[in-house]
């Protein structure tokens, strides 16, 4: 699953999914569209030459979450930006997600059976300390990343490895990882998975002389942070930690031994800042040269800046849905026809259109990977009012209820007054409570008689089993132990059936088929009322360049080609 | 005048355990709680109720409110504000930095909009109806009634952003060694704007104070004595006419304060405004209870030297 959690720690949201994949499976060609083009393109001109040195700042706007160095995942965006510069994995996608690519590893081979995967270390590699990096480090890395009490685990990852979850609990120290010789390394899975290499490339390889002495199955994440060595952030990345303020930002140094290159640029500066203004105000005046902006309102003022350049991402980091509360006793949303005729009432493409400034477009489904809908039974939801009345008129809606809509303060859009109109004309009356954070909304959730409607955050990834498994955190109405009450949608025994098909079989076109049939019981249950995408938007400085667009690129978990050995600056007169 | 001190310290201890209970009742009364703020809510998936139920007792959420208060002052009346739930250290040593940037951007603002403020309103009592008056007048009631979150936001975008006069944010050049030089260009605009709203009503109140005195009877005597205008202006008129203005200048702390919150968060000023924003989020209570603590013994202690520099300009008060 890819949490997008810098996006969710930003806009508050309440991540949903509690297993599932980072990132596409390029070696089941399960790869997503390629990312668009930027409407003004800040990568290396045809002809242009890179300019050595320079310091690139960037900003990221949050202060739900206090930074750290920790190489062990606390749910925090800044996070994606460390492991880009400070640390690699064994393998990293390609920018465009569909293919893997050597990193720490040089080459790996899949066993027959599929029951084994083995990992060849490049040579030569160093961390930043000098020592180098051995298998070891690798058997190790995947040892710590279990051992730490309170660190996110991705359940995939668990039960993929063999022994995962008796050695995550505590009750056995055998872990399907061994490292055979200094170069390799050998992970053994439970059962085959078609995304092996998608649950292992989530976490940054770590090094063992450094984290051995520190972590035990007491450590905490809270223990960590507060370590000298966290802060140092050693890794194999292309830059170094030189300085760090949790609450201000991070000075980062170029690595010149990096394995892939030495970074062009001297340095990169990581600013925290509390609001998104702050951050806009400082891509106007020229202070920061690069960063994520998710308030759409300020997009037009920021196009007009003549020294910057929009970026648009693909939309593979996730979209918006409404999250029907499915325990509510009595709740209209338990029929299915109730959250079609929803569907239907909502003019998704215009407020996409006006309210999210264009940037944004309708999801048909909730799986969004655009390879996997082709060929799938979709039905086409568009703004159709009639047909919303003739399906409320059909389950005999009460109009004269009024639907509780929780929406996080911080996700609190222009387009809700557009929505409640819209919603209204057809006879469903809501009534929007925002809620100030996450903490509060676990709250107001826990009642199931308080709410019916949440907007939410979806993750997508390239892999469609990131969605899917969105429906399958909290089955049925036992719902205390999730963590996210809304998704309490019971699947049917047709959806286990093919969700167990799409988790281990290893034949792509196989895998697709079971997917589709997913995709269709989703289309006509509509778990979740799939709204729009609204990609990362980057505002970068036009005289920043790089392969191929100098952006922190946060939301896709496995290791990827942000490439940031290859951001430079234009020399400035 | 001391048992005047000690009285009026007596009662400020009452008040001040007054404001910490309503701050942790109202602390307390906010949704959810650190375990729900603090944990990944992937990771909180996949504990079972148990595992949540040891975490909040591990941070000491299962007992009664009540009950954590007494705590909490126990360890107050120690020298200890607790440990932070969600980096586990000191309360103190966490709001350390915090606050002395606070302090630094506070009393910054608040002596600019001191000098600021009475030297204004002085000007404009002395040359009452003139342009100046008018002037000062107007922008000082559109400056008061304006607030501060827009006024940051203009500064911003017409003095940072629009003119390149000033920074948009921060405290210092971002990665460079901090000159004092450098560190006072990144105060000037949220010393600006925090002192702006606080200046303004002090020159008003100046301004009629002055007026008032100006027509006193004993002024006009002094005149008639033969005495010089600026002799009678600084040797009777201004003292009179500041009197009442301690109470308003103690008064304008609390502003200033309440001011930070917003300035810090919009000027990415690494201070108490910030991190009380920060800790709420996080539901550390420890950490709020210490800025609620900090703040709140700032604006007692306002109030206090308020009350015995009016009892030491004026005799009769401390009769009272």
């Amino acid at each position: 699953m890819i949490p997008m959690a810098s996006r969710i720690a930003r806009r508050g949201g309440v991540l949903l999914l509690a297993s599932a994949i980072a990132t596409g499976s390029a070696a089941m060609a399960m790869a997503a569209e390629p990312s668009s083009p930027p409407p003004a393109q800040s990568s290396a001109q045809p002809g242009s030459e890179a300019v050595q040195g320079g310091i690139y700042t960037i900003a990221y706007p949050s202060t739900g979450r206090a930074w750290t160095m920790s190489p062990f995942w606390e749910g925090s965006g800044t996070q994606f930006m460390q492991y880009y510069l400070l640390y690699d994995s064994l393998a990293k996608l390609n920018f465009d997600l569909d293919e893997w690519m050597p990193s720490l590893a040089e080459s790996w081979e899949l066993a027959p059976d599929g029951l084994s995967l083995t990992f060849t270390m490049r040579d030569g590699v160093t961390w930043h300390d000098g020592e180098p990096v051995t298998a070891d480090d690798v058997e190790y890395s995947v040892r710590a990343w279990l051992m730490v009490s309170d660190a996110y685990i991705d359940q995939p990852l668990l039960d993929l490895l063999k022994g995962g979850n008796a050695f995550r609990e505590g009750t056995s120290e055998d872990l399907g990882v061994t490292a055979t010789d200094p170069s390799t390394v050998r992970f053994e899975f439970e059962a085959p998975s078609p995304l092996y290499m998608d649950i292992i490339m989530q976490r940054p390889m770590l090094p063992k002389h450094v984290w051995e002495p520190i972590i035990t199955r007491e450590t905490t994440l809270a223990d960590i942070g507060n370590l000298p060595v966290t802060q140092q952030g050693i890794g194999t990345g292309p830059f170094k930690v030189e300085s760090f303020d949790p609450e201000q930002g991070a000075q980062y140094v170029r690595n010149p031994d990096y394995f892939g290159g030495a970074p062009n640029l001297d340095g990169v500066n990581f600013r925290l800042m509390a609001e998104e203004i702050s951050v806009a105000a400082g891509l106007e005046a020229g202070e920061i040269q690069g960063a994520a902006v998710w308030d759409v309102t300020t997009y037009p003022r920021l196009q007009e800046v003549a020294t910057l350049n929009q970026i648009v991402e693909d939309a593979v980091t996730g979209s918006y849905h409404l999250i029907p509360n499915f325990r509510k006793a009595d709740s209209p949303l338990l029929d299915a026809r109730f959250r079609q005729a929803m569907l239907y009432a909502i003019p998704r493409q215009d407020i996409a259109d006006t309210y999210l400034q264009g940037v944004a477009e309708p999801v048909r489904n909730l799986v969004y990977a655009p390879n996997y809908l082709e060929g799938a039974q979709i039905t086409d939801y568009s703004y159709d009012p009639a047909k919303a009345q003739e399906l409320l008129s059909e389950i005999g809606y009460d109009s004269s209820q009024e639907l509780i809509f929780l929406v996080q303060a911080s996700n609190d859009g222009p387009y809700f007054p557009a929505m409640q109109q819209a919603l209204a004309t057809v006879g469903i009356n809501v009534r929007f409570v925002p809620v100030a954070d996450d903490a509060g909304l676990q709250e107001i959730m826990r009642d199931p008689n308080a709410w019916d409607l949440y907007y939410e955050y979806i993750s997508h990834g390239t892999d469609p089993s990131l969605e899917l498994s969105a429906v399958m955190v909290c089955p049925g109405p036992d719902y205390d132990p999730c963590a996210h009450p809304g998704f309490n949608w019971t699947p049917t025994e047709e959806w286990d059936r093919l969700w167990g098909i799409q988790a281990t079989e290893l034949d792509p076109d196989a895998r697709k088929a079971a997917i589709q049939d997913l995709i269709a019981i989703a289309d006509q249950e509509l778990p979740t009322l799939p709204l729009w995408t609204e990609p990362n938007v980057y505002f970068l400085s036009n005289a920043v360049h790089g392969d191929p667009w100098s952006i922190y690129r946060y939301g896709v978990w496995s290791f990827n080609d942000v490439a940031p050995q290859s951001w430079w600056l234009e020399a400035t007169p | 005048m001391r048992e005047y001190v000690i009285r009026r310290l007596l009662i400020l201890i009452p008040v001040f355990f007054l404001i910490t209970v309503i701050n942790f009742v109202l602390v307390e009364a906010m949704p959810g709680d650190a375990v729900d703020a603090m944990i990944d809510p992937r990771a909180r998936a996949m504990l079972d109720q148990d595992e949540l139920d040891a975490r909040r007792r591990s941070l000491g959420l299962d007992k009664p409110w009540p009950e954590r208060y007494v705590t909490w002052v126990g360890q107050l009346a120690q020298g200890n504000f607790g440990y932070s739930f969600y980096t586990r250290r000191p309360v103190l040593e966490e709001l350390g930095d915090w606050v002395l940037a606070t302090l630094r951007l506070q009393a910054v603002a608040f002596a600019v909009a001191v000098v600021v403020g009475l030297v204004l309103g002085v000007y404009a009592a002395l040359h009452q109806y003139s342009v100046f008056d008018y002037v000062a007048t107007l922008v000082s009631y559109l400056l008061a009634s304006v607030p501060v979150f827009f006024v940051a936001l203009a500064a911003i975008y017409w003095l940072a952003v629009g003119l390149g006069w000033f920074p948009t944010s921060g405290m210092s050049s971002f990665g460079e060694e901090a000159s004092i030089t450098d560190q006072l260009w990144h105060m000037a605009l949220p010393v600006l704007v925090l002192a702006i709203g606080s200046w303004s009503i002090l020159m008003r109140y100046t301004r009629t104070s002055m007026l008032e005195v100006l027509g006193a009877d004993y002024v006009t005597t002094a005149s008639s004595k033969g005495l010089k205008w600026h002799t009678i202006v600084r040797r009777h008129a201004l003292r009179n006419a500041f009197l009442p203005l301690i109470t308003v200048i103690a008064l304008s702390v609390p502003g200033i304060i309440a001011g930070s919150v917003l300035v810090e968060t919009v000027f990415n000023w690494p201070g108490m405004g910030q991190a009380t924003v920060v800790a709420i989020g996080r539901r550390d209570y420890p950490v709020v209870m210490g800025v609620i603590v900090i703040f709140s013994i700032t604006v007692l202690l306002a109030n206090l030297v308020a009350d015995i520099a009016y009892a030491a300009a004026d005799p009769r008060v401390r009769l009272g």
